[in-house]
């Protein structure tokens, strides 16, 4: 079995009309299962329908039969005679007025009637509504059926439906209040429209333009200059002509600073914020950047992105004045990037420093501490052979040429500022020779000494070629020429993006502007809101409780009004869109206003969407209002569906003969330890409530077997 | 008196001009709170049966200051025609078509504001439109300062908006440079030195200066300027705002402004203010003292013909012709 209440409404129907309907559902094959049947009918049309009723429950397709039965009973003493048929297959609820009154459980209480509207069907509608979900459906019947009497009359407490009068002006400026203040709701995320063009993967230059020459000098003079700092630290730089390092390097740094210069001035005058103009075009032009096609705007995805933001924010109850915050940053994010805001990122990729290491390099360090060792080792190894000190001094001055070599031979390598290091190496040489010729007392043989000189001159270049490398290597290191070479690949990186930014800078502006007309046409339509809200306010109370049922309507409404804005949101002026959004939000609440003075508060409004309770979240926030109208007392003042008039005819010693009390099962967690037994779990999302059955006097109704005359006459 | 459909209208054009018109239609159209005149929308029609709309600007009842501000209105609308000269009105200020000034209902008739005030939408535009609009309204500031007076109450309610041109309009606060400043406008939008307790020295054309850039800021940005300094926050309006919140005596003239956005100076070279107003301006209080006595503050000096009182400020500067 589906579960499903199947509703048949034989109001206003004759006894053919009913019987032909009757038959008409019996016999539709769409119509699967039939078990679950809600007959509403007149209550002066029970009899004139019991042939429709007979043969309803003659039918195999019918097993449980509720029937709300509309209307006051006539007649003086009032009395109701109801088909037997009907009697014994069905539970009758009888609903003698629409609108019903607010009224406590007890004989003295008084009643209070509620707001009635021209047409529409008031508290039966929330009624029928309740008796639509199955378990609220199979409880009601068992109920009513044990009841004592042939019928009984409902009262309803449901929550999210204002315990006051169902004044629209009331309820308007409530929901309307919560949909402006402020600090209601958090906005949904409202990312950039992303542009279906793949992302650009380098930038192209025209080749022998100004950039690309100016790139591509500077990758080469970077490139002499990484070789030249190479050759430097080798043997042949040091004994042949004096290197040119630091004359390329300084040129490399010069490039770098051209390039850099070159960017700068190009990004300075294509300063767009918004869009190219022709001027800029030919600039970008001249330089040599290659322009992919202009990036055109595609109204579709703004349209979607804005479209999603305001429906999620309404729903999430995110007040209109929060989503218009969050639709003028989007537009914000959205304005171009000028050329000269990248100015800064240039500065960052290729630092004013770097280049200044390459143009203006320090000369090379000076020898190591440590060479005079060297000196006074070879000098005394020398001063060892026969040639006495003779030798020795030779050596000494051998090994201070080397080193003043090493000196003049590095970049900026000048003697005179590295003096005292000469004159410490020299002295070295002098020292070692003296302590060798005092501490020799016998000659050496000849290969000892032979020996020993080969070694000094070996120990003299050796170190001299030591200290060489290591400070050559050093002062290459210092120049950052790897540095240099990854800040030409970032320098182009940047032109990339800035590429980018201008390819598309009209489409991102085209899109600022639709943004801002939305925006403007979102904000008044929330100043429309309000100026309603102030004239329907005007000396009322807010209701204690909030009415979703409004609160929703009142989203739609937002919808609605907004919808004619977003499909021409790519043109018209900002004055224009809010205009016709005012205008049009004004229209329909106007609209709503005379739409539920003649059906009704909870009638569906023109603009309004069926609400989906299932789709409806139960919010933390909701839960104590669903345990109070679940757990109402039934004594309690309820909707009760009858007039002050009709309250005679209920038996009130035997009140309540049935209480049904239900709740969202997507709440249970939440609610089941808070709830009396036996409530019933329904599938809607946030149905809750108390539906008590007060029995109707007995011998007010009484069954009839009896057919009518027109049913005689056609036997 | 209410103007009626049938009526009869007898004025001056900017020229002197005598015209006659008959009202075809009308139409309210109402001003900024605040504001002392009572506007109409009229269609007329005149002699040769051309039609044309107008804004009839009239004093509000029983008020002296609304006869003030008509005044202010026509004389600001005399002087802008008569530095226009032959030259294409500019469409960045508001335009006297005629008026009536020494009649018992007098009244001034200006060509249809254009758009809407920029304050109608919350100073929202579109961002394509903000460079128009910058450069709009500083037109039509140095318009203003080039006939020689200054607006003195700019705000987004008497700046209009169509989508591609700023008009200024709402001359009912302006005065003559060189006449003693005093307290007006409204806040935000009063420049410092209009304030009660600040107000000091004589009007310049730097005077507008400050409610332009505010003004230039909010629409630009959306958000009330609270500090000076906000505006170095957002580079592309740093260069062109920068000097305009601090001291008067720093502050940029608008001419500047227009060389910051590379834009040459809208007013033409030959245009020069007609100091035969003057005289004009004597004669125009003389005979409405005489009909209107009530709308004359005694305690204000008049300016009968060949007695204007002398400026406290350099002997140069022009002669104080109105309050």
């Amino acid at each position: 079995m589906s579960g499903r209440v199947v509703r048949l409404d034989l109001r206003g129907t004759t006894g053919e009309e009913a019987l032909d309907q009757t038959w008409t559902l019996l016999s539709d094959q769409r119509q699967a299962d039939l078990t679950l049947l809600l007959l509403v009918d007149d209550v002066t049309a029970l009899k004139p329908h019991q042939r429709a009723y007979e043969a309803l429950v003659s039918s195999r397709y019918t097993d449980e039969l509720l029937c709300v039965a509309v209307g006051p009973i006539g007649g003086n003493p009032q009395r109701l005679e109801v088909p037997g048929s009907l009697a014994q297959a069905a539970g009758i609820l009888w609903v003698p007025d629409l609108w019903g009154i607010d009224w406590r459980l007890a004989a003295a209480a008084p009643a209070l009637r509620r707001q009635r509207g021209q047409n529409g069907e008031g508290a039966l509608a929330h009624l029928l509504d309740t008796l639509s979900h199955e378990g609220i459906f199979r409880r009601t019947c068992e109920l009513v059926q044990r009841s004592p009497g042939l019928m009984t009359n409902p009262g309803l407490r449901l929550a999210g439906i204002d315990g006051g009068q169902g004044d629209f002006a009331q309820a308007f400026v409530s929901a309307a209040a919560q949909r402006l203040t402020t600090a209601a709701g958090r906005a949904p995320d409202l990312p950039v429209p992303q542009s279906r063009r793949p992302a650009a993967q380098g930038v192209r230059l025209r080749e022998s333009s100004p950039l690309a020459n100016a790139v591509e000098q500077a990758r080469s003079a970077l490139a002499e200059a990484s070789a030249a700092a190479d050759e430097l630290g080798e043997t042949t730089s040091l004994f042949a002509a004096t290197s040119a390092a630091g004359a390329v390097t300084a040129e490399a740094g010069q490039s770098l600073d051209e390039l850099r210069h070159r960017l700068e001035d190009l990004f300075s005058v294509v300063h767009a914020s918004t869009g190219l103009s022709s001027e800029q075009h030919e600039v970008i032009e001249r330089a040599g950047v290659v322009l992919p096609d202009m990036e055109e705007f595609d109204p579709t995805l703004t349209r979607g992105s804005i479209e999603k933001y305001i429906d999620q924010g309404l729903s999430a109850g995110t007040s209109l004045r929060t989503l218009v915050e969050g639709l003028d940053r989007l537009q914000e994010r959205l304005m171009p990037r000028g050329g000269k805001t990248r100015i800064p990122e240039l500065h960052q990729a290729c630092p004013e420093a770097l280049s200044a290491r390459l143009r203006l390099p320090d000369a090379m360090v000076g020898p190591q501490p440590w060479m005079p060792v060297i000196g006074l080792a070879a000098s005394a190894m020398a001063a060892l052979t026969p040639f006495g000190p003779a030798s020795g001094l030779m050596m000494a001055s051998l090994w201070t040429l080397l080193v003043a070599l090493t000196v003049v031979r590095g970049p900026g390598g000048r003697l005179a500022r590295h003096a005292a290091a000469l004159a410490c190496n020299a002295v070295a040489g002098v020292v070692g020779t003296t302590a060798a010729w005092l501490g020799v007392i016998e000659p050496l043989p000849s290969v000892a000494w032979a020996l020993l000189l080969i070694a000094a001159l070996v120990l003299a270049v050796w170190g001299s070629l030591v200290s060489w490398r290591a400070r050559t290597a050093r002062w290459a290191a210092e120049r950052g020429l790897d540095t240099a070479e990854k800040a030409v690949d970032e320098l182009l990186a940047l032109v990339a993006k800035a590429v980018q930014d201008w390819t598309r800078a009209g489409a991102s502006i085209a899109a600022a502007d639709a943004v801002a007309r939305m925006s403007a046409a979102l904000d008044r339509v929330a100043d429309a809101l309000d100026d309603q809200m102030q004239r329907l306010g005007e000396g009322r109370a807010l209701p204690r409780t909030r009415d979703r049922f409004v609160e929703r309507y009142l989203a739609d409404l937002v919808r609605v009004a907004m919808a004619p804005r977003l499909r021409t949101l790519a043109s018209g002026s900002i004055a224009e869109h809010g205009e016709k959004a005012r205008r049009d939000t004004a229209e329909l609440v106007t609209a709503w206003e005379e739409h539920a003075a003649e059906h009704g508060l909870y009638s569906r409004p023109p603009f309004g969407k069926e609400l989906v309770v299932e789709s409806i979240d139960t919010p933390g926030e909701e839960l104590p209002e669903l345990v109070t109208a679940a757990a109402a007392d039934p004594h309690d003042a309820m909707w009760q569906l009858c007039s002050a008039d009709d309250l005679p005819l209920l038996d009130l010693s035997a009140a309540p003969s049935g209480v049904v009390r239900f709740a969202p099962e997507r709440g249970r967690g939440a609610l089941e330890d808070l709830l009396p037994a036996g409530t019933v779990w329904t599938s809607s999302g946030r149905h809750a409530g108390t539906l008590r059955l007060v029995p109707v006097r007995p011998g007010v109704a009484y069954q009839s077997w009896t057919a009518e005359p027109e049913q005689e006459a056609t036997r | 008196m209410t103007t009626q459909p049938g009526q009869r209208l007898v004025f001056l054009d900017v020229r002197g001009v005598q015209e006659e018109a008959t009202v075809t239609a009308v139409g309210e159209d109402p001003l900024p709170v605040g504001s002392h005149l009572r506007s109409r929308s009229l269609t007329l029609e005149y002699v040769d049966g051309t039609p044309n709309e107008v804004l009839h600007l009239s004093p509000e009842l029983g008020r002296s200051a609304g006869y003030d501000a008509l005044d202010n209105e026509i004389l600001a609308g005399l002087r802008l025609s008569r530095l226009c000269g032959s030259y294409p009105y500019p469409s960045c200020v508001s335009r006297l078509l005629g008026y009536e000034a020494h009649g018992e209902h007098p009244f001034a008739l200006l060509a249809p504001y254009r758009g809407e005030p920029v304050g109608s939408t919350g100073g929202r535009i579109l961002p394509t439109e903000k460079s128009a609009f910058q450069r709009s309204l500083l037109a039509g500031v140095r318009w203003v300062s080039a006939a020689g007076i200054a607006h003195r109450a700019l705000s987004p309610f008497n700046v209009h908006w169509d989508g591609m041109s700023a008009q200024i309009t709402g001359f009912s606060d302006a005065t003559i440079a060189g006449a003693p400043r005093a307290v007006v406008g409204v806040p935000p939008w009063q420049a410092p030195e209009q304030r009660p307790g600040q107000v000091n020295g004589a009007v310049t054309d730097k005077d507008d200066v400050w409610a332009a850039g505010r003004l230039i800021y909010y629409v630009s940005t959306g958000r009330d300027l609270v500090r000076g300094d906000q505006v170095c926050d957002e580079p592309d309006l740093a260069h062109l705002l920068g000097g305009i919140f601090g001291p008067i005596g720093e502050r940029p003239s608008v001419r500047e402004l227009l060389d910051r956005l590379n834009l040459a100076d809208p007013v033409p070279r030959l245009a020069v203010p007609d100091t035969d107003l003057r005289q004009w301006r004597a004669e125009f209080l003389r005979l409405r003292a005489c009909k209107h006595p009530h709308t004359v503050d005694r305690d204000k000096p008049s300016a009968p013909s060949g007695t204007t009182p002398k400026p406290s400020e350099p002997p140069r500067r022009r002669r104080r012709l109105w309050r």
